[in-house]
């Protein structure tokens, strides 16, 4: 795992332009075309307003070229289509390009305000660069900071369709899922810039380590395994990777030095990397993941606090309940943890 | 102490002593503690409940004896009296009886092998011991399981007991108990609408074998107040719920209506239209 950390250097160099993170893509799609393909409920607001989260909070990313009017047109679809989960929140918007005149910018809060119960918290120009000092890991939170402020797990929407076959098709299929799953116990998905980012870094991870088997070594040769389910108010620890092979119930907690892997349901908290400031590229991997809350190395992220039997809407639980879970994978991109559901070849070469 | 009782039948290879636990309070243990004994009662057992919540007794209002105890379960404990004069028959059956706890005491008054030693002498004069855990997991939760051969962890299909149900099915396995879950006070509209867990929902999460559901049932607080356990209501939702799970626990294998989705309620007319 030495240096690993480092691997993600280059691939936020590679890219130049404004967004450090979006690395070049397989299928030549510029990052803004692809948040388009995924945020776009129906079509038109597409790549104007991009939602993220980040330690700070929500950000909504606006182009501010665009002419006023159609900025509220395009926010008010943007947000309705959100609404479930945006709503309550503080916002901090964020200008890509230019930052319109005060006039523009209020007249967008009061729309956010009014309309959607969304106080603006800030507004400023996109500073270049910010995103690849984040990829370095200067701005790792310290665990402390993170509980407080941190964003609700971070799921890649785009990745099941998009990393996969790099094509962009699949995500209308995907989000209701993640509607049902957010719903269900599950976290909230939210599809970020970054998380298409990471995925499509993903896909070009094991080509660019060149990986020979003659090489092939224990990276754990003292891995831990479990066949237990841990259950509420039991704990344990060890230096190593842990593969549970039962589920990690809520109350329970993991940490290890290493990577955790849940064969079963992860309800509880799980710590992966746990003595190493960056999380040393570890991940942790569930069959079913509903975590109370995800750590790697000092980021942390919360799940969602719906719990199943409170939806007070059961057609879409039913849909959710009706649905398999995915197996899906937890690991670091930039100040953030990101989920995945996995896939076999490309999600354990660590970064 | 047990001339008088020994030579009425009792169980030849000596009781399964059963602990009655939630970690959660309010969840109904007491009341499943005194229906399950009328239930197995009713049965022919012969059954002894044993209130071990030391401080906050109820199992004796529940069955309606609170004004017959002259011992308890610390007097049995700490020599004062011989068990069998502790112990109280009720007034609905022949073969159920009461061990109540003391009012007066606090739980750190007993420790767990003076109660282990306590209920030894009665496991040859009963089939069963039912003991009426408190909540939580301190003393009062150790010295209730101290002489338990295995346990009952009755939950609500709520989060928070749910988590405290958890938390005790790992302390007991860790004491080599493997506990059956009882799951109480369901709401079949609630679960419908999908603002309660259902039945698979809750096993999933605790992952332990399910002896029996319990409706929610306002009969319930009409028989704990008036000290009749709700088995002698057969009408009531939850009194044949109780039996049902009384039959599993003497062996017998009854059918579970609500681990079956479809035809629910087919089955559970089907039933009471042959008892």
């Amino acid at each position: 795992m030495d240096g690993n950390h480092g691997d993600e250097v280059p691939f936020g160099k590679d890219s130049s332009g404004e967004d450090g993170a979006s690395v070049a893509l397989p299928t030549g799609l510029s990052s803004t075309e692809l948040s388009s393909t995924e945020l776009s409920g129906t079509g038109s607001s597409g790549g104007v307003i991009t939602a993220r989260g980040t330690g700070d909070g929500l950000v909504l990313r606006i182009d501010g070229r665009v002419d006023g009017l159609q900025l509220r047109a395009v926010l008010r679809e943007f947000m309705r289509s959100r609404r479930s989960f945006l709503t309550g929140n503080e916002v901090a918007l964020e200008w890509i390009g230019q930052q319109p005149e005060g006039a523009i910018v209020d007249s967008l809060g009061c729309v956010l305000e009014d309309e959607f119960g969304i106080s603006v918290s800030s507004s400023r120009l996109r500073e270049t660069g910010a995103v690849s000092e984040r990829a370095k890991g200067t701005d790792v939170k310290t665990l402390a900071d993170g509980i407080e402020h941190g964003p609700i797990i971070q799921r890649s929407s785009s990745s099941r369709g998009q990393a996969s076959r790099g094509d962009g098709v699949g995500t209308q299929g995907l989000s209701s899922r993640a509607r049902g799953a957010s719903l269900f116990g599950g976290l909230e998905y939210l599809p970020t810039e970054d998380a298409a980012a990471g995925a499509h870094q993903q896909t070009r991870a094991p080509t660019g380590r060149g990986f020979d088997p003659s090489q092939a070594m224990w990276d754990d040769p003292d891995a831990r395994i479990l066949y237990t389910t841990l259950r509420s108010g039991q704990k344990i620890e060890s230096e190593h990777s842990v593969v549970i092979c039962g589920d990690i119930n809520s109350g329970a907690e993991v940490v290890a030095g290493g990577d955790i892997v849940v064969l079963g349901t992860l309800r509880g908290v799980a710590h992966a990397g746990a003595y190493d400031e960056t999380g040393g590229g570890r991940f942790i991997f569930a069959l079913n993941l509903q975590p109370t809350q995800l750590r790697i190395g000092s980021t942390i992220s919360r799940g969602s606090s719906v719990a199943p039997g409170s939806s007070r809407n059961s057609q879409e639980r039913s849909s959710s309940s009706s649905s398999e879970p995915v197996a899906e994978i937890a690991r670091v991109d930039g100040a953030m943890i990101v989920v995945e559901p996995y896939q076999a070849r490309t999600a354990m070469v660590r970064r | 102490m047990s001339a008088n009782n020994g030579k009425q039948k009792g169980a030849e290879s000596g009781a399964e002593v059963i602990v009655v636990t939630s970690g959660k309070g309010g969840v109904g243990k007491t009341t499943t503690t005194a229906s399950l004994g009328a239930a197995l009662a009713m049965r022919g057992k012969r059954v002894l409940v044993v209130d071990a919540d030391i401080g906050l007794r109820n199992l004796d209002v529940i069955l309606g004896l609170e004004n017959r105890i002259v011992f308890n379960l610390v007097d049995v404990a700490k020599g004062v009296c011989k068990p069998a004069q502790a112990v109280i028959k009720s007034k609905k059956s022949n073969n159920l009886y009461l061990l109540p706890a003391s009012q007066t005491d606090d739980k750190d008054v007993v420790s767990e092998d003076e109660v282990r030693a306590a209920l030894e002498p009665f496991r040859r004069e009963y089939h069963f011991i039912l003991v009426d855990s408190p909540a939580g997991i301190e003393q009062g939760f150790k010295n209730a399981c101290a002489g338990a051969d295995s346990a009952l962890i009755v939950t609500t299909p709520e989060v928070p007991a749910i988590r405290d149900a958890d938390r005790v099915v790992g302390l007991l396995s860790a004491k080599g108990l493997e506990p059956r879950l009882i799951l109480n006070r369901l709401d079949l509209n609630m679960v419908a609408r999908g603002d309660m867990l259902s039945v698979p929902d809750v096993q999933e999460i605790l992952g332990i074998e399910l002896i029996g559901v319990v409706e929610r049932d306002e009969n319930i607080i009409v028989a704990a107040n008036c000290g009749e356990p709700v088995v002698y209501n057969q009408k009531s939702k939850a009194g044949p719920a109780f039996n049902r799970i009384a039959a599993r626990l003497c062996g017998e294998a009854v059918l579970n209506p609500y681990l079956s989705s479809e035809s629910l309620w087919g089955r559970i007319s089907r039933r009471l239209g042959v008892a």
